[in-house]
């Protein structure tokens, strides 16, 4: 009689057995690890923040073109391109140790660095370019002509842009009230900020060459502040992205190359115009311009800081003024940041034609979402509205799922991405996973 | 006082009842009805994976491919009940742990029947051979699948006495990943596991 019970009972679980594996599937898993390979996470000391990956060639070439660099929150880190380690340059510009790196952008032969120094309760910051390096020592010019030095009732932090590394630079100057804290300072107390542009970086040793703009524009100069996002070059028409401070998911505002609010056909200046009668303030929290040289006409594409009518979405437009949504995601997090590979050959498989977004971690509130490394846009077809954000891993086309999965870029935040000029090799640069 | 010793030794000789009670003559006796608990730790020791098709996108052939994981460590627990002195069926629930090449962590949870026949060649050796057949449930970063899993092995065992033994299992993996969503990836996952063994019948 026991016999008989057992064996019905084994009968029903083998045939449960059955049920479960056969319903159950997903990934391969052990296919997948068995071919997968081997990811370099960039050697890097554990939980550095890591800014794009560099590359720039002086003027007069002299071995600065046979390196890379990052900045960091701390410094700046080179390596050779041929391979090694990355290693941390001195900040010795100037005169002045200075303490660290509070943004970075590059020019096709200068890396612009707004340097920071903090002694006790003073603090400065200035802008300088790093022009050469040699392998052991770097040689900076020092803007001194312009220090931003704290005072009792308030300080500034600075952001820099380079949409194109042979246009502008970008500089957008915040205003905070009290005392300076931390590199995380430039959300506190901010009350407004001021953008100046140099219309030839390469040349440029003082900031007094730099002009200043939005004169018109009271809301970058004004009580209510503004907190630049990100800035796009055509090179005919440049796009700013703007919101009230650092987090901010309303109120953004889009500028023109001046600091102008751009007008759109309905005259409400600084909207996203996505037809008559349909505008936006979404802010933004990256921007970029893809010139799509195969034919199908430039770009400019963004994407919005959070939900809007349920999606994140992601906005297009081939002049600038009038916007076409994209469908996004109902997403756990942010898109910061875009890198065409549309002309890569990676950023061509499976007969599309590639844009990655970089994503970001975020907390709403209580709740912390994930990041999820890159996300996938195809730009393939010259109707804007039909480009298409592809979030699923398995169906990823740039990166085969057996490396990219494996490795944690799939769940990193991605600050940067870069393709070092004349390279074919794609760096991400990591909130903390390293390069 | 006689009769009361001769009432005692009359009832000393009263017939037996209708179950007869069969001596014990060895240490790892066992009889329908016995139990068994066991538990177990030790390695869990990858061996190869079978690639059952090609991958162009990858550049891997169908075959066997080393399967990249280190050797990690395991442990599980099993009830056994004995249908007869050499056979008992019983149902196991593991755990195991191991990392891929870039350090990810994949983890394995078995849920098996064991059916075991138990050679007795000595009185305080016990061999065992087993096969359990039952779901392999695999977690690696944010996959997570369920596979059937057939598992023989062979073991070795002291019977420190009749409630404790102890002894080593020997046992292979055999798991077919045939479900992928992506057919390229369909595999044979194939192991081995070493344990340490502390079994208590009752």
């Amino acid at each position: 009689m026991k016999k008989r019970r057992i064996g019905r009972i084994g009968i029903v679980l083998a045939l449960a057995v059955l049920l479960i594996s056969g319903s159950c599937t997903g990934v391969g898993i052990f296919a997948v690890v068995a071919v997968s390979d081997k990811i370099d996470e960039g050697m890097l000391p554990e939980g550095i923040s890591a800014r794009p990956v560099a590359h720039i060639i002086p003027a007069v070439p002299d071995g600065t073109e046979n390196y890379y660099f990052f900045a960091s929150g701390p410094g700046i880190w080179a390596k050779d391109k041929t391979g090694g380690l990355w290693k941390p340059l001195p900040l010795n510009s100037g005169g002045i140790s200075w303490d660290g790196v509070q943004s970075m952008a590059v020019t096709n032969q200068k890396i612009y660095l707004a340097l920071y120094d903090v002694n006790g309760d003073d603090y400065k910051v200035a802008i300088h370019t790093l022009n050469s390096f040699d392998g052991t020592t770097a040689a900076f010019t020092y803007f001194s002509d312009q220090v931003w030095t704290s005072n009792s009732t308030g300080y500034q932090t600075i952001r820099l842009f380079c949409p194109d590394p042979l246009g502008a630079v970008y500089v957008n100057v915040m205003d905070h009230t009290g005392t300076y804290g931390s590199i995380d300072s430039e959300d506190n107390g901010f009350i407004g900020s001021s953008i100046y542009r140099s219309d030839s970086p390469n040349d440029d040793t003082t900031w007094a060459e730099f002009l200043i703009l939005s004169l018109t524009q009271t809301e970058l100069t004004g009580t209510t502040g503004r907190y630049v996002t990100g800035v796009a070059d055509s090179g005919a028409v440049v796009r700013i992205t703007a919101t009230k401070n650092m987090f901010s998911q309303t109120d953004g505002i889009l500028l023109d190359g001046n600091g102008d609010p751009v007008n759109n056909p309905d005259t409400i200046l600084g909207t996203i115009y996505e037809g008559p009668g349909v505008n936006t303030n979404v802010s933004v929290t990256g921007i970029t311009w893809l010139p799509r040289t195969w034919g199908a006409g430039g770009a400019y594409i963004m994407s919005a800081t959070s939900l809007d009518g349920g999606t994140l979405p992601m906005f297009a437009s081939s002049d600038g003024v009038t916007w076409s949504r994209l469908g996004g995601t109902t997403t756990d997090f942010l898109t910061i940041n875009f890198i065409d590979v549309s002309e890569k050959t990676a950023g061509q498989s499976d007969s599309k034609r590639l844009v990655l977004a970089g994503t970001s971690s975020y907390i709403d509130g209580s709740t912390s979402h994930i990041a999820s490394g890159y996300n996938e846009i195809d730009v393939t077809s010259e109707t804007l509205s039909d480009w298409t954000v592809n979030t699923t891993w398995d169906d990823y086309s740039f990166a085969l799922n057996t490396n990219y999965s494996v490795s944690d870029l799939a769940q990193a935040t991605i600050i940067g991405m870069s393709i070092p000029e004349g390279l074919n090799d794609l760096y991400a640069s990591t909130r903390n996973v390293g390069v | 006082m006689l009769l009361l010793n001769f009432g005692f030794l009359g009832a000393q000789e009263e017939p037996p009842e209708d179950t007869p009670f069969t001596p014990q003559s060895r240490t790892n006796q066992r009889s329908l009805g016995d139990q068994a608990f066991a538990i177990s730790a030790g390695v869990i020791i990858p061996l190869f994976t079978v690639l059952l098709n090609d991958n162009p996108a990858t550049g891997d052939s169908a075959g066997v491919v080393d399967s990249q994981l280190s050797v990690g460590g395991m442990g599980s627990l099993a009830y056994s009940l004995y249908l007869s002195p050499n056979i008992k069926v019983g149902l196991q629930l593991g755990g195991t742990f191991k990392w891929d090449i870039n350090r990810n962590l994949l983890y394995m949870i078995p849920i098996a029947i064991k059916g075991t026949y138990e050679f007795h060649p000595f009185s305080r050796i016990t061999i065992p051979i087993h096969l359990a057949l039952g779901i392999n449930m695999t977690s690696w970063k944010e996959e997570f699948v369920v596979d059937p899993l057939i598992r023989p092995g062979f073991g070795v065992y002291f019977d420190w006495n009749v409630e404790w033994s102890f002894g080593l299992d020997f046992t292979y993996w055999f798991v077919p990943q045939l479900n992928s969503t992506d057919e390229r990836f369909n595999a044979i996952a194939n192991f081995m596991d070493i344990n340490i063994t502390a079994e208590y019948h009752f």
